[in-house]
């Protein structure tokens, strides 16, 4: 906690209502973020039970220099994946990690399970489970207006609170359910919506109003305007405000690396007409900024829904970008920016990783139409293009429709092998790919990653490494990004400034608020966070070689040219060797 | 003249809070929201505009007529300038100000108020604050 | 020999194409380094940071084909697209 010498957790026990508060010395060594939240994970966890026990835990962690320094905006969520069984770890910014530390806590450790359905209201004067009966069944925006004016702490919370809530999804239990984070953000990947859910927990409505006094303020203001400078007027951070992330439509449709149609094919017909660009001239409405960031990549588009005869229009604002218009879009063989933003409207309502959904509804639309399974089953015709019938199907997805629809809420892996069509079901690990089939880096770089994201490691970067290809160099860089990024996730640095915050922005930073670390100590809290995880994943079972790759990645080419099973076994396999000799490595 | 601030674009306003976060910082030595003069909001949800509520620079200020200590005293340019040693903590001028631009500072037991110092507008990304004349509003 | 800029690397050019350099060059990072000094210094930061653009040779990843010291040939085309790091 910033100007003390402990980390400071908030535990709660949605059973009894009961909370108690620690103080741990002994986790400062470990930062904050995904170091701590990895150790919190460790110590109340239980791999003999089942994945959605009440008695598992969920946890949140904010990083050392949580809001105070620009773009250190993002809170971690640690848990058991409901939908790989595996290590379950996500991110959000918004206004989470800025609530949290306004509010004086560090971490929050969630165990048990409600006896009806709850939120959870943390302030830094009063914490406890109310009563979410009349919510429970709500959308995500239903659920933020009704808790935004329901907390409101005598009016004067307004922009200090953050609420996190799930969807109707996540009460039911879809594997890959999300949590809606602020209306715009998320905690999208590996269904922490649904570990949510599994304990009758609606929402967590956090706010906080302590004065923290600045104990260094020049060297402090001296670090924190050098850093925001950075961020504002040079071009490393201008790209994430300008178009952002849906820039690479056009350069990965190029590349070949755009994967389109269940990845039946790296480009798409109608990138052009999905681009970043296109987005921009008619959709994009608004720019926003999670709390604590000055760039503001968050890019709204609007579309007009026509939703009865006789001229009647609503207007519908809903965020987009890079990974949304590839699984909602491309992955879809859908080219036209209003359709892909209902899309998104719908899952983000529902709420479920979008992600996850577009990979799914790709592979049910490519078995549909292969014939593994009938309109007995998907209840409508699937096909590429067609919009009005995917917004119907991710309704049945969320609500669990059917059989079909339960089983394809599990994720396509499941799905696939009850199914067939294992194939061209195009999940990593249990995980549904992200948008980038590049090469190599970014197919190993998922099947290593601790929660098999494209994030982990950033895979998809060494693809269009300006070096040759050397199989021993990538597992050295996919290693060595791991664990700089475990170190970064404990701050927690939004990867967006990931140019920003290099090794000595972060000491001085840090060390202006009380730290005194060295560039060893940062090098040290990755490893050991990275060994943690690593042993995470050891208990609850998972094994690298037990990872089978779907064969359509070796069969449609990449932007680096067809892959080879073999070549993509030996680099797990060698990096595999990297990460068993961590896991044995001592730490005091 | 001194100039006054004004958030004259906030239709470009992102909601980072950078205004808050240098305004605690440099006016009050503190890390925290609570202790910013400027109030950063939305106007119902995140998917609402955002406002700015910071004092005016009012020239015939509210606050100060109703202080009964004379904490008060009127700056130039127009606003107020707190004089903390005579202030007694009654909050009538956060009740006066038509803004609700006067933000007491439930720790010290004091009003914090916009100097119109402008760091909040050098720390803008978006130009959404601005420094101007005060004959020009 | 042909260049090719897309997207926001276009506000450095003088438009969509350029012409090949007129100085001799062998490898890609020799033409690399050719172009940010034709092109100032704005140019040069894009293009020598890593992770910012992606460039294709002849339609292709350049990992596969000798990376930045890849030799060129006349009748080659290598194109520079932006890119930008998810988060």
């Amino acid at each position: 906690m910033i100007n003390e010498k402990y980390i400071r957790i908030l535990y709660v026990d949605m059973e009894t209502g009961k909370i108690r508060v620690e103080q741990r010395e002994d986790l400062v060594a470990y930062l904050g973020g995904v170091g701590v939240a990895s150790r919190l994970l460790r110590e109340n966890m239980n791999p003999d039970l089942a994945t959605t026990d009440p008695a598992q835990p969920i946890v949140f962690a904010i990083g050392a220099g949580a809001y105070v320094f620009p773009v250190l905006t993002k809170a971690v969520a640690m848990f058991i994946s409901p939908l790989t069984g595996d290590l379950g770890e996500s991110y959000a910014g918004a206004r989470m990690a800025m609530s949290m530390f306004m509010a004086g806590y560090d971490a929050l450790v969630i165990t048990g399970k409600a006896p009806k359905p709850s939120y959870l209201s943390v302030s830094n004067d009063n914490v406890s489970v109310r009563d979410a009966r009349a919510i429970w069944g709500l959308n995500v925006d239903e659920t933020g207006r009704t808790l935004r004016d329901r907390e409101h702490h005598r009016g004067q919370s307004v922009g200090k609170r953050s609420i996190i809530r799930i969807g109707p999804a996540g009460e039911n239990g879809v594997a890959f359910a999300c949590v809606c984070v602020d209306t715009y953000r998320h905690f999208g990947r590996l269904g922490l919506g649904a570990a949510m859910g599994s304990k009758n927990l609606k929402a967590v409505s956090i706010y906080g109003n302590r004065s923290i006094p600045i104990l260094d303020y020049k060297s402090y203001f001296k670090a924190y305007r050098e850093i925001y400078k950075k961020c504002t007027s040079t071009d490393m951070m201008a790209k994430y405000h300008d178009a952002g992330t849906p820039i690479n439509i056009m350069p990965l449709n190029k590349a070949g690396g755009l994967p389109t149609r269940n990845m039946q094919s790296g480009t798409f017909e109608a990138a052009d007409e999905v681009c970043g660009d296109t987005f921009a001239q008619k959709n994009l409405v608004r720019k926003m900024a999670c709390t604590g960031c000055p760039v503001g990549c968050i890019h709204i588009g609007m579309y007009r829904r026509e939703f009865d005869k006789g001229h009647e229009y609503e207007a519908i604002n809903v965020s987009y970008d890079y990974e949304l218009i590839f699984a909602l879009g491309t992955f879809l063989g859908i080219g036209n920016t209003d359709d892909i933003l209902a899309l998104i409207d719908v899952v983000e309502q529902t709420g479920m990783d979008a992600m996850s959904t577009g990979v799914c509804l790709g592979w049910a639309t490519d078995a549909f139409q292969k014939g593994y399974v009938t309109t007995e089953d998907t209840i409508i015709e699937l096909e590429f293009g067609n919009t009005a019938n995917y917004l119907l199907a991710i309704r049945y997805i969320a609500d669990r429709a059917n059989e079909f629809y339960h089983s394809l809420g599990k994720g396509v892996k499941h799905a696939s092998s009850k199914y067939g069509g294992e194939d061209f079901a195009m999940h990593i690990a249990g995980n549904e790919m992200a948008g980038y089939h590049t090469g190599y880096g970014s197919l190993v770089g998922a099947a290593v990653g601790a929660r098999h994201s494209h994030l982990c490691n950033g895979g998809y970067s060494f693809d269009q490494d300006k070096s040759e290809f050397d199989e021993d160099k990538l597992v050295e860089k996919l290693f060595a990004e791991e664990a700089e990024r475990c170190m970064t996730n404990s701050l927690v640095m939004c990867l967006f400034a990931r140019k920003i915050y290099d090794r000595q922005t972060i000491l001085e930073a840090l060390n202006s608020i009380g730290w005194s670390l060295t560039d060893e100590d940062l090098t040290d809290v990755g490893k050991r966070t990275l060994r943690d995880k690593l042993l995470i994943k050891k208990a609850l079972g998972f094994k690298q070689k037990s990872v089978k790759l779907p064969k359509r990645f070796f069969e449609t080419p990449s932007m680096n040219g067809m892959l080879d099973e073999e070549v993509a076994n030996s680099i797990i396999r060698k990096y595999s060797e990297k990460a068993d000799a961590l896991m044995k490595e001592k730490f005091d | 003249m001194p100039k006054i601030l004004r958030p004259r674009e906030m239709n470009k306003c992102l909601g980072c809070f950078s205004c808050m976060t240098v305004c605690a910082a440099t006016g009050q030595k503190n890390h925290s929201l609570v202790k910013s003069a400027i109030k950063i909001r939305t106007t119902g949800g995140m998917d609402s505009s955002f406002i700015a509520i910071v004092c005016l620079a009012c020239q015939e200020p509210a606050c100060m007529e109703v202080c009964p200590s004379d904490a008060l005293e009127l700056r130039d340019g127009g606003g107020v300038l707190l004089v903390p040693d005579k202030c007694i903590g009654c909050r009538q001028c956060e009740t006066a100000c038509i803004m609700r631009a006067v933000n007491f500072d439930e720790e010290t037991k004091k009003p914090i108020i916009c100097r119109h110092c402008g760091i909040c507008a050098r720390f803008c990304p978006h130009d959404c604050l601005q420094m101007v004349e005060a004959s020009e509003v | 020999m042909e260049v090719t800029f897309y997207g926001s690397i276009k506000k450095h050019t003088n438009g969509d194409k350029i012409f090949s350099p007129k100085t001799t060059h062998q490898t890609l990072r020799e033409l690399l380094g050719e172009l940010g000094e034709f092109y100032g210094e704005d140019f040069s930061c894009f293009l020598q940071s890593d992770e910012t653009c992606l460039i294709l040779i002849n339609g292709k990843g350049i990992a596969l084909s000798g990376g930045i010291d890849s030799i060129l040939r006349a009748g080659d085309k290598v194109e520079i697209l932006p890119f930008v790091e998810a988060g």
